[in-house]
């Protein structure tokens, strides 16, 4: 069998110099006897993009991390001999493994939406055909479209941008409307910060969300489709398109589908660049040409969405599951997850924690595994102090809910979203009133402007946790928050508004102790409001080397030779470079 | 990068007359004149026949669209929560001083543009700075002059 | 079609939304946004009632939510009033001391405190000058940027090419906030100067000229209502002696 070479081009692999690591196993694979030259391939993200670029070779298992082109002639010696060694990845107690199972980064994982991304090259047809793909659609193309919508009820399926709806009741509705025309759209406008799932899945395996998109438009009754996708995704937009290219010119797409007697045909829409185009009336007016305002939908989509059409619109991840359900049928998915959310999810885990990346893992899976077996706990010995789900419309979980089986319902319930998957995780250096001070104005750069409780909700917040995070908020603060809370959830007109407070409200329930600190104190305990800390020299450890001094860009730093350095508070603009500059740790937030 | 610059009439002429292209047809001018000029949004507003105010407020509600000149390289600070929690506002305050410009603005030579972005989707590797299409991961304080300078090379 | 507002019987025609029909009927819904004659916006969100779905109350907003037989609507739960009293306030913040919001303030026995303290344009954003515009065929305004730096303005902010001063924007503003200045010269409003249109009997301003000439046919000679009037009444004598 012949060998191959899987190195990751994922967006993260590609910033790590993926690319180089291609044409250098090209170039050292042609001086190979013609009969050993083992097969490359340029797959998808791996989602340890921290530990890119990766290489695996098949089917011998092993994967590489962190590989450079000066590495190349030592994996191509090796083939036939022992891994090498250096480049594996050593688990938490420093063993070197080989596959990626062993690895505990991947050890947990479960992997459906992901099964063929990182081990396929995305830009290539067959690859996808012998992996199984199309098997789903040419199977459901058999079938009657009820039965389709029947098979993806009982999967148990939820929309996976965040609602939690379920897909076939949606598909249900919209198969029951009778309308000439219909339309079938995939939202890739991935835009909580913090998730990049949906690009991954785009980039690393195209061909699923398409024949997802192809099986639900045949499930409806539509005939032509439309995938909005995020304008600064540039990778996942040429994938796609090649993808679509390629389904056309073997027949998966265009007029009388694999000889059914079924047509649809697609395209992309490239977004704006507009987060609440992520709301799915938004995302239609987007497309229809005009300003992405949402509007008022008293009326569903799926009886009157785009141009006033019945519609549907389901997320990338949602999509990728449709073709695996097909496939190996309902049961089999169902029998992954929770009562209430059923399959898998995938998650992009990041920010303070040991292993970041994106991951998919059964519905249910504790905040616990996924933060310290997965994710390896958080570095540099600090300690847990909160993780945010659901990214600008979530809330944020505390230690106390670590034990937390996570599915759409138990995180509702706890003041949160699942959202689209983010999981940032917060050490105890974070600031959670700058956090939520943070999220909104996220939020009011990103809000449409259409109403008053949103657009002024939001600037008012952001105004009262702007005060509160330099010194000057007032207890009554807290009160008013929760009023502009309560109607910013209550009476705006998207989901966006309706969202929106869930960082406020979530930081306030679960650490109003900080934001007295901030009030009553005028002290951040997480030492990150840059008007409530200052930057201090322990003169027992200076060891008066002086960096510090050079990478001062405001000169705040003096000192005499042999003396420990002093800073000039009135100078010192809290910048931070002294403290991540100092060898010895003399340097302190106070 | 000095090759010549398609004209909008031959923009214009590779889309439908129809107002769904409008946001495709901006986009486009904005990657080839890196950004909207009164002009171009004049034409575009003949060639689909709708008000020049519809698209002025299109062109000024999404974020990828211009209405001032960018400059050559865009150094984008990836301001995303997980980028957020590591550093990131840290990040942009030193680029602004190496630039000495502020978020949203161009160098006076026209070479640098500084924008915050929310979010690339590169969050594994956070904190991130972008220019134009090169991404730099896990930016330690006090890269931010080498990261510029490498761009500038890269193309020289 | 019959549905009832706290519990009075109000009739309805088909489509009509809830703020429709209490309008027509006088029953007072709040909604500065919302007028019968141009498009709605559904953006102000003070119109916010319950109304009484598959046995609970859900908080609609009366500008948008069509009228069913039998629809229950309530607008005197706590509900309702923590959202319009919130609402309010935003819009105080707005437009400070402004009379159609402080009419509002005093019925909602609202303290008159801005909960930003901020000049303001009074505008409230509510768009129906935009849409105003729009109906005419003109579009001269529209909506520019986003979120909280959202504003209404000509393209640049300079005159712009189709506006012909009518000023039907500023008539339908519930904050009489745009700006026109009339003179015996003429009128500026939006950026852009136009020359008055006087009757050619008597003098007096009928309208701008660009107005007049875009609602006439070419050639109509410029004659005020008054001066029409008694132009007929001289015909009607001619014709058909005193």
């Amino acid at each position: 069998m012949t060998k191959k070479i899987l190195v990751c081009c994922g967006t993260g692999c590609l910033a790590n110099g993926s690319q180089a690591l291609v044409d250098q196993f090209y170039l050292e694979t042609k001086k190979l006897d013609v009969n050993i030259i083992p097969q490359i391939k340029e797959t998808g993200c791996n989602g340890f993009c921290e530990n890119g670029p990766m290489v695996t070779i098949v089917p011998a298992h092993i994967t590489y991390y962190k590989v450079q082109p000066k590495d190349v002639s030592d994996i191509l010696e090796s083939l036939d001999k022992e891994p090498v060694t250096r480049l594996l990845y050593k688990d938490d107690s420093g063993k070197p493994v080989t596959s990626k199972e062993e690895n505990p980064f991947y050890a947990l994982q479960h992997k459906i939406v992901l099964r063929n991304t990182g081990v396929i090259d995305p830009s290539c047809f067959n690859d996808y055909l012998e992996a199984g793909g199309y098997v789903g659609l040419t199977k459901a193309l058999a079938m009657e479209p009820i039965k389709i919508i029947e098979e993806v009820e009982k999967s148990g399926l939820r929309g996976r941008g965040g609602g939690g709806f379920s897909t076939g009741l949606k598909w249900r509705s919209c198969h029951e409307i009778t309308g000439e025309f219909k339309y079938m759209l995939c939202n890739g406008d991935e835009g909580d910060p913090g998730a990049f799932m949906d690009r991954s899945i785009m980039e690393g395996d195209p061909h699923s969300v398409l024949e997802g998109l192809i099986i639900g438009a045949y499930a409806i009754g539509s005939h032509y489709g439309f995938l909005y996708i995020r304008d600064e995704y540039g990778l996942a937009l040429k994938h796609m398109q090649k993808a679509i290219d390629d389904a056309k010119a073997n027949g998966y797409l265009g007029n009388n589908i694999l000889g059914s007697g079924f047509n649809f045909s697609c395209e992309i829409v490239r977004g704006g660049g507009a987060f609440v185009c992520g709301e799915s009336s938004a995302l239609m007016a987007s497309i229809e040409g005009r300003v992405g305002e949402p509007r008022v939908k008293y009326i569903r989509s799926v009886e009157k969405g785009l141009f006033d059409s019945p519609t549907v619109l389901s997320n990338v991840e949602s999509l990728a599951n449709i073709p695996y359900i097909m496939t190996n049928g309902a049961e089999n998915f169902a029998s992954i997850g929770t009562k209430g959310s059923k399959g898998t999810k995938v998650f992009s885990l990041v920010g303070n924690v040991n292993r970041t990346g994106l991951i998919e893992v059964p519905m249910g899976i504790t905040l616990r595994q996924l933060i310290f077996q997965i994710g390896g706990g958080i570095p540099n010995g600090k300690k847990f102090k909160a993780a945010q789900t659901g990214g600008p419309s979530g809330g944020c979980i505390p230690e106390e809910l670590l034990d937390l089986e996570i599915d759409f319902d138990s995180l509702k319930e706890k003041g949160s979203i699942m959202g689209s998957g983010g999981i940032i995780v917060m050490d105890e250096n974070t600031c959670m009133v700058e956090l939520a001070r943070y999220y909104m104005k996220f939020l009011t750069e990103e809000s449409c402007g259409k109403c008053t409780p949103c657009r002024e909700g939001l600037r008012a917040m952001l105004d009262i946790l702007t005060r509160i995070c330099e010194g000057k908020g007032e207890l009554s603060d807290l009160d008013l928050l929760e009023e502009l809370a309560y109607v910013t959830s209550e009476a705006s007109l998207c989901e966006l508004g309706k969202t929106a407070p869930n960082p406020v409200l979530s930081s306030l329930k679960y650490f109003r102790d900080e934001y007295l600190a901030h009030i009553v104190d005028k002290r951040c305990p997480a030492g990150v409001c840059p008007k409530l800390i200052k930057y201090e020299i322990i003169p027992d450890k200076c060891k008066f080397c002086g960096l510090c001094v050079k990478v001062c860009p405001v000169e705040a730093i003096t000192g005499k030779p042999k003396t420990p350095y002093i800073i000039n508070q009135n100078k010192c603009i809290r910048c931070g470079n002294c403290k991540s500059t100092c060898a010895f740790e003399a340097i302190y937030v106070e | 990068m000095n090759d010549k610059k398609r004209s909008i009439e031959e923009i214009l002429i590779t889309f439908p007359s129809a107002k769904r292209f409008s946001l495709a047809i901006l986009q486009e001018v904005q990657k080839e004149y890196k950004y909207i000029s009164p002009d171009n949004l004049k034409a575009i507003s003949n060639y689909l026949a709708i008000p020049i105010s519809d698209i002025f407020s299109m062109a000024t509600y999404y974020k990828s669209l211009s209405l001032e000149k960018k400059g050559e390289f865009i150094i984008k600070v990836c301001d995303g929560t997980a980028c957020h929690i590591r550093g990131s506002l840290s990040v942009l305050d030193e680029v602004k001083r190496a630039l000495n410009i502020n978020e949203g603005e161009t160098t006076p030579d026209g070479l640098f543009s500084l924008e915050i972005v929310n979010c690339v989707g590169a969050c594994a590797m956070a904190p991130v700075v972008i220019c134009n299409q090169d991404y730099f991961g896990n930016v330690k304080l006090g890269k931010a002059k080498e990261i510029i300078n490498s761009c500038v090379k890269a193309v020289d | 079609m019959k549905f009832t507002i706290d519990g009075l019987e109000i009739s309805a025609e088909q489509d009509d939304t809830i703020m429709d029909a209490s309008r027509r009927a006088e029953v007072f819904i709040p909604g500065l946004c919302y007028s019968s004659s141009t498009e709605p916006t559904h953006s102000c969100r003070l119109c916010m009632v319950e109304v009484e779905e598959k046995n609970s109350l859900r908080l609609v907003a009366a500008c948008a939510y069509k009228v069913k037989e039998n629809l229950k609507v309530v607008t005197t739960t706590e509900r309702v009033s923590k959202v319009r009293k919130t609402i309010l306030k935003h819009l105080y913040s707005m437009a400070p001391e402004n009379p159609a919001i402080m009419e509002l303030m005093n019925l909602y026995k609202i303290e008159k405190a801005p909960i930003i303290k901020e000049k303001k344009s009074h505008c409230i954003l509510c768009g129906r000058c935009v849409k105003a515009c729009e109906k005419l065929g003109i579009s001269a305004i529209s909506t520019v940027n986003r979120g909280v730096t959202k504003e209404i303005n000509t393209p640049y902010g300079k005159p712009a090419e189709y506006c012909m001063g009518c000023g039907s924007c500023s008539e339908v503003c519930p904050t009489k906030c745009i700006t026109i200045k009339d003179n015996e010269e003429g009128r500026t409003i939006w950026h852009k100067h136009f020359e008055w249109a006087r009757c050619e009997k008597c003098g007096v301003i009928v309208t701008t000229k660009e107005h007049f000439a875009n609602s006439n046919p070419n050639n109509t000679p410029v004659v005020c209502p008054v001066c029409k009037r008694r132009y007929m009444t001289d015909v009607f004598a001619d014709t058909f002696g005193e």
